[in-house]
């Protein structure tokens, strides 16, 4: 289905080009989206934002690139400019810039809705999700589009505009970051057991 | 009590919550939606013109002002000059006036007054 988007249309501003492109990628963006805001009105909202800024700015778009590539990196920006929109309505944000994210205690997010998640498995994800939020941006990102979106290396590499030894390294340090939480958490929480 | 083992089977579990999790299919409205919030944005090149006419407006007001300004330092004395010079012609026009010292205009005025 990609192969049918026309660039030329599309750098034409036609509205037809345009619905194909929504209608190819709407799906991906929108879980990708959902992965980093687990929330749907908001993964809506801003997915949807992300077509309407590549519509702006197709003039931008070179090439010989990926549209899928590009339409992810606008859809990923435009999530963690949500999440530090978000973060800065939180009491004392303005005081966290100047601590290390990375040692924050795991806070369950209140407003947590992501219908792909079964129930069984819902409270591990609350968990990881919350865990995630305060890894930084390209560590975050790195491990979702492996772990959830089933990237390989190469195609995350593209993604982020990054080397694939740094994507490797990133999903390494994130791992290790999230094990090292994790095992915080859960030794503090001690009534995981069912 | 959770064992060491226990904790660590939870870390493993959470760690692959991700890869459980079920794609999500887009809401009805959301193609229709999406081409409605691209259609209610303005073409770019109309936002960068206007944004030049605005410029343009404000560069001619200041234009304007400064050329009033300019005129006003020039000759700021000649102005009041030439309106006083108008007004005492317009008085001796007016009332007949060949030498301001004279004071039989007042008279004549006086006895026009007083015949019936």
């Amino acid at each position: 289905m990609p192969e049918e988007i026309d660039i030329e249309a599309l750098k034409a501003k036609d509205q037809i080009a345009f619905r194909q492109l929504v209608i190819a990628y709407s799906k991906d963006i929108f879980n990708l989206c959902l992965g980093i805001i687990p929330n749907i009105e908001d993964a809506e909202d801003i997915s949807q934002e992300a077509f309407v800024k590549a519509y702006n700015s197709i003039d931008s778009f070179r090439e010989g690139s990926h549209i899928k590539t590009w339409l992810y990196r606008i859809a990923i920006n435009l999530c963690y400019d949500h999440l530090k929109f978000t973060r800065r309505k939180k009491r004392y944000a303005i005081l966290q810039p100047l601590f290390n994210r990375e040692d924050e205690p795991i806070e369950i997010p209140s407003n947590f809705q992501h219908p792909g998640i079964v129930l069984e498995n819902k409270e591990h994800a609350k968990v990881l999700y919350a865990a995630l939020e305060s890894l930084p941006e390209n560590q975050h990102t790195a491990f979702l589009l492996y772990e959830m979106q089933g990237m390989n290396y190469k195609q995350i590499a593209e993604t982020m505009t990054v080397s694939v030894s740094s994507v490797e390294a990133l999903l390494f340090r994130a791992r290790a970051s999230l094990r090292k939480k994790l095992h915080k958490y859960y030794s503090e929480h001690a009534s995981f057991k069912k | 009590m959770e064992t060491r083992d226990d904790i660590e089977k939870e870390v493993d579990k959470t760690l692959t919550a991700m890869k459980n999790i079920n794609a999500v299919d887009i809401p009805s409205s959301y193609v229709e939606k999406t081409m409605q919030r691209m259609g209610s944005v303005k073409p770019a090149y109309n936002a960068g013109r206007y944004a030049v006419l605005k410029v343009a407006a404000v560069i001619i007001l200041i234009c304007i002002n400064a050329y009033t300004i300019s005129r006003l330092v020039e000759s700021p004395a000649q102005q009041p000059e030439v309106q006083t010079k108008a007004s005492i012609d317009d008085l001796v026009s007016d009332y007949q006036v060949t030498d301001i010292s004279s004071t039989d205009w007042l008279n004549n005025k006086t006895n026009q007054n007083e015949q019936p």
